[in-house]
């Protein structure tokens, strides 16, 4: 089972949740906690002691940034909250977010939500974090809403108008699949599966409406029925009411959200019935425009897996070890570890990588045996392995802009670039330099020594002396 | 207090517990630079090895920590291990605009002359000069100073170049062209046929040591700045065998001179870049005349190759504590507005960045090239220049402005033009196009490129100090490591 | 396994086994780096007191081969007589660089290689051949005339200049 609040106690268990129990206002201070946070790599945070009805929690999903340690991986929350194996690679993770199953929802979900109608609460009452309008604010939440007997999970982002009215940012095309109007509920206060679905369902090269289903096929949610809709059962609070797509509706006030970069959108205005929440409410939210945001993580995987998967049955053979599109980067950048199968391959690859996604315009190249969880060499690699006379490549410039980066934002062409830091396949194996590792530099004897004079050296005193 | 030797500077980490002892014998062949790498791997403390051969080996002291490679190096200055970067730079900024001419004392008075060996009594192998890596081409003393007058002024170069041992009296040099003192070597004594004295002080103390990897003026003598670094004047000793001067409190001395017109094998090597790479090359021949040491003197080595990614070494961390403030003081000298030059944290030498308030084109331009065009650009390829509210350090942020910033059709300058020279020592040319040049550098040429990755103003951070102080007071009392934290107080008014 | 000695194949002649040769090898214990007289060959029977000799080869010289040698002398003289080197080279300033080699045979071959393209001219060809041997087999020879010759260029240069100034 992978519920938010599931999630918290696994953070508390490691560690990785710092509870905050000074009071803080969402107004604001629980925004800028979060974002310093966020900025310094601290545990997820938890406002126990907030004005409004819901307690509130960042960076649940998030992590830190890779730079600052070999051993933190940035998608551990991520997978955890996905219900995966804690100590899952990141190849795994990619991989079965790639599979995009859907799973039957077994029958119709049967059961009350969780979540139970307030009296006398409104939007402003719940207590959201707000911007800087005074809005509170929605994200890391989904819209649920039915359209011919299936119900979808839309990603969202927006804000509060008044107090019974929600305008929301969705993809365009699940507004374009719901039609003008309809009966809906947002939910807050849900687990990693629900958002990632909506995001494959919603924000990828086809769509899947059936979310529920893909919901199912990556973990354990309840699901329960409101008003013929299918919500995810533990959902802390649930708004009930009805949508509109407003297609003049201005966009909502605040940044935007990741996941907002990789697909157009459209505003829908909700109109709110209904507001219900489990006992003691918690929501999480993330300080959207800081970095290492938790829409970073998530839009990081889910876009890595689309392009996986896509990238590795484009022809017909699958050469590709690993994608990653760092959160370090804010998506701007698309690493990509690959045997490189003839001279040009790489061009190929990178031009490939640009043209199924909207999000970056850089493209770095990694040997097949690059580490996916060293950022660091990775990096490395692409000063000192890729000669900067041949190997940074810039296509001509008329290529549609990126969404990521913060120029030419007017959408006028540019160009795009990859740096391509593998060894140069022309040359004879023996121009490869070895690395300098423990297990190379050192022969055979040598290692062995030092095995056997451990203890007499003190080496286990040295190894556990470290700063960390 | 800055320390005065590298034996008080060893001292004062062992008082923090900061120092690993062995006494059990340990050979030079690979295991003591073995052990080493584990301790850089492992960010743990410093390796002392009393017992190698009977004599005395330290890897890598002056590595920081991971956190703060400039920590350690901080210690050897006298200054707190837990200043902030910012703090830090400054300080040694500070330092380097007081420069102190050196002084000289008597042989009596110099800890270095405890012992003199001269004529037939010279023989290098009496020391455990260390096998680094399994390839290399020999035995190494990478981590020392090498002092070279100028054949016809006063100036007088203190560097560094990596040597190789060959026999008792002789070794090899890696002198690359476009250097200071290997442009010294090949373009004045070698084409005058004369052979030029040097000395190579080896164990020297802390200030010493940081001043010869800094990029000092051709002409300026790099004694008189670790003396600002130190806080007073270094004190030198005149050599028994030639007419240098060296630190009195080197642990050792290898007094002699490089001949001209003559080459030695020099190499393979695992050097910074992270690679052991070859091929040999034809180096300039250091022929020893004298050597002079302490008692029981401790040779300090570097495993070169391990700085990289996310381990430290000596090499990469005082990149980040002295090249990079030496750097800042340098551009601002020669009237650039440079809030911090710092180099890549996880690549010696290769990349630096360039926290600036000016986007401006034609300045960064004049930026890139005023460098580029200075001695030493062999090793740099690259420069990263950021707006001045971004921390050079922090690889996140500067990833990130290479990313959001730089746009390929506008800020990716100079790439692909292959006009400048490389130091030979890259993974990314062929062996034809590194050749055996007489003088070291690459055949071919290279492009030296830089990115312009301000941001012109847009998105940029709207930073309240006040309310970020308060948000990590918040943080901090709910239990969040301060360690984490950038505490910066208001009352400074921030960035 | 290392041998007692190791050296890199850039410091073997082209066809090393056989004859008495002169390379620089380093001890395997010591390190230590220093010319010696050898004989080396692949199989130990072939010499008379071997001792394990590795040859790293490739541009870095990491791959290892076994051999063995015959060390004949450590520290052998140069061989190289520089003064008369010297006087050749004075002597070969203003001379016909002209070789005869009086043979029907080589001057064929050296004919063919240069009708099939391998070589622009005869000329050429004997004049490529011949480096290339006396480079693998007379390496110290070929050294010293480098740098002898280096050193007079930069003399010449250097006297130009100083009537320039």
């Amino acid at each position: 089972m992978t519920t938010l609040r599931q999630q918290l106690e696994r953070l508390r268990e490691t560690d990785d949740l710092v509870p905050v129990a000074e009071r803080v206002h969402w107004d604001a201070t629980a925004a800028s906690v979060a974002a310093e946070a966020t900025r310094h790599n601290c545990p997820a945070t938890l406002f126990e002691d907030t004005p409004g009805e819901v307690r509130l929690a960042s960076g649940v999903f998030g992590g830190p940034d890779q730079f600052t340690s070999l051993d933190r991986h940035p998608w551990q929350r991520t997978a955890q909250a996905l219900g995966f194996d804690p100590d899952c690679s990141y190849e795994t993770v990619v991989e079965r977010l790639a599979s995009r199953t859907t799973a039957p929802t077994e029958g119709s979900p049967d059961g009350e939500p969780d979540a139970t109608p307030l009296e006398n609460v409104d939007l402003y009452g719940l207590g959201l974090p707000t911007s800087d309008d005074g809005s509170p604010l929605v994200s890391l939440g989904v819209l649920a809403a039915t359209r011919d007997g299936v119900t979808t999970w839309v990603p969202i982002r927006g804000v509060a108008l008044r107090n019974a009215t929600l305008r929301l940012v969705v993809p365009q095309v699940a507004a374009d699949w719901l039609g003008p109007q309809a009966d809906a509920s947002v939910v807050l206060g849900v687990g990693a599966v629900p958002l990632v679905a909506a995001l494959q369902g919603w924000t990828q090269d086809r769509i899947t409406p059936d979310v529920p289903g893909l919901t199912a096929g990556i973990g354990d949610v309840s699901m329960a029925t409101v008003d013929s809709r299918t919500v995810p059962s533990s959902a802390d609070v649930r708004i009930d009411g009805g949508m509109t797509v407003d297609r003049t509706a201005p966009e909502p006030s605040g940044p935007k959200a990741a996941w907002e970069r990789s697909c157009e959108t459209a505003v829908i205005d909700m109109s709110v019935d209904r507001i219900a929440t489990r006992e003691e409410p918690v929501v999480a939210f993330t300080p959207l425009g800081e970095p290492l945001t938790d829409d970073l993580h998530l839009v990081s995987l889910v876009e890595a897996a689309q392009l996986f998967r896509r990238v590795n049955s484009y022809w017909g053979v699958s050469p590709v070890e690993w994608i990653r599109l760092p959160v370090e980067s804010r998506l701007g950048l698309c690493i990509v570890s690959s045997e490189i199968l003839y001279a040009g391959f790489e061009w190929q690859l990178a031009n490939t990588l640009f043209s199924f996604s909207k999000l970056f315009d850089k493209v770095l190249v990694l040997d097949e045996n690059a580490d996916p969880t060293n950022l660091a060499r990775s990096i490395d690699d692409m000063w000192v392995k890729a000669h900067p006379g041949n190997d940074w490549i810039f296509s001509e410039p008329n290529a549609p802009s990126a969404t990521a980066p913060r120029y030419r934002q007017d959408g006028e062409t540019g160009s795009r670039l990859y740096i391509n830091a593998t060894w140069d396949p022309h040359w004879d194996e023996e121009y490869i330099a070895p690395q300098v590792t423990f297990e190379t530099s050192f022969s055979e004897n040598v290692k062995e020594a030092l095995e056997e004079r451990w203890e007499e050296l003190g080496l286990d005193e040295l190894v556990e002396s470290n700063d960390r | 207090m800055t320390a005065g030797s590298l034996r008080q500077y060893l001292q004062t980490l062992e008082t923090r517990k900061d120092l690993h002892r062995i006494s059990e014998p340990v050979s030079w062949n690979l295991e003591a630079s073995a052990v080493t790498m584990l301790a850089n791997t492992e960010d743990s403390r410093i390796p002392l090895f009393e017992d190698v051969d009977g004599a005395r080996l330290v890897g890598d002291p002056y590595r920081g920590s991971q956190r703060r490679p400039w920590d350690r190096i901080a210690l050897g200055l006298g200054l707190p291990s837990d200043l902030s970067y910012e703090e830090y730079y400054e300080m040694v900024i500070e330092r380097l605009n007081d420069p102190k001419p050196p002084t000289t004392v008597g042989t009596e008075d110099a800890p270095c002359k405890d012992v003199v060996e001269t004529g037939d009594d010279v023989d290098l192998l009496d020391f455990p000069w260390p096998y680094i890596h399994a390839g290399d081409g020999g035995r190494y003393s990478n981590l020392h100073t090498l002092i070279a007058p100028d054949l016809d002024s006063e100036w007088v170069d203190w560097s560094y170049h990596r040597s190789m041992i060959h026999d008792g009296e002789t070794a090899s040099v890696l002198l690359l062209a476009g250097e200071q003192t290997p442009n010294l070597y090949y373009y004045k004594y070698e084409q005058h046929d004369e052979p030029m004295p040097v000395a190579i002080a080896i164990g020297v103390e802390p200030a010493v040591q940081y001043t010869s990897v800094m990029w000092i003026p051709t002409g300026r003598n790099e004694a008189e700045f670790a003396g600002g670094l130190k806080g007073e004047p270094i004190e030198l000793v005149e050599c028994e065998t030639n007419d240098l001067r060296v630190p009195a409190t080197a642990e050792l001395v290898i007094e002699g001179e490089i001949v001209p017109n003559e080459r030695r094998d020099e190499g393979p090597f695992g050097d910074y870049f992270g690679y052991v790479h070859g091929p040999r090359r034809s180096m300039p021949l250091l022929r020893v005349t004298g050597i002079t040491h302490q008692q029981d003197p401790i040779i300090p080595f570097c495993v070169e190759g391990t700085g990289v990614g996310y381990t430290e070494n000596t090499t990469s961390s005082m990149e980040v504590g002295c090249v990079g403030p030496d750097a800042t003081l340098g551009l601002r000298t020669a009237g650039f507005d440079v809030e911090c030059c710092a180099p890549w944290k996880s690549t010696p030498r290769t990349v630096y960045t360039i926290a600036t308030p000016s986007n401006d084109d034609g300045y960064l331009h004049e930026l890139a090239n005023f460098i580029f065009t200075t001695w030493g650009m062999l090793h740099v390829d690259f420069f990263i220049f950021v707006d001045a509210d971004v921390d050079p350090l922090d690889q996140r942020q500067v990833l990130e402005a290479l990313a959001l910033h730089a746009d390929p059709d506008e800020d990716f300058h100079q790439f692909g033009v292959e006009t400048m020279p490389k130091v030979p020592l890259n993974i990314y040319q062929t062996p034809t196009e590194k050749g055996d040049v007489q003088t070291g550098t690459s055949k071919a040429k290279t492009a030296k490129a830089y990115i312009d990755a301000t941001s012109d103003g847009d998105g940029t951070r709207d930073d309240d100090v006040e309310i970020e102080y308060r948000a990590q007071e918040i943080l901090e009392s709910a239990g969040v490591d301060p360690e984490k934290l950038p505490f910066v107080d208001p009352g400074e008014g921030g960035r | 396994m290392t041998g007692k000695y190791m050296t890199s194949e850039s410091n073997l002649p082209e066809k090393p086994e056989g004859e008495e040769i002169q390379l620089q090898v380093s001890d395997e214990r010591t390190k230590e780096i220093f010319n010696i007289r050898a004989r080396v060959g692949r199989d130990p029977d072939e010499l008379s007191d071997p001792d394990r000799l590795t040859v790293v080869k490739g541009p870095h010289e990491n791959t290892e081969e076994e051999w063995y040698i015959d060390v004949l002398e450590t520290d052998p003289d140069d061989g190289i007589d520089r003064e008369l080197l010297e006087a050749t080279m004075a002597s070969m300033e203003d001379k016909s660089t002209v070789i005869n080699t009086r043979s029907k045979e080589v001057k064929t071959l050296l004919r063919y290689l240069t009708e099939t393209d391998e070589f622009e001219s005869v000329s050429e060809a004997s004049r490529t051949i011949m480096l290339e041997y006396l480079s693998d087999n007379y390496a110290d020879l070929v050294e010293e005339y480098i740098d002898l010759k280096v050193q007079s260029e930069r003399s010449e240069l250097a006297d130009e200049l100083y009537d320039y100034k």
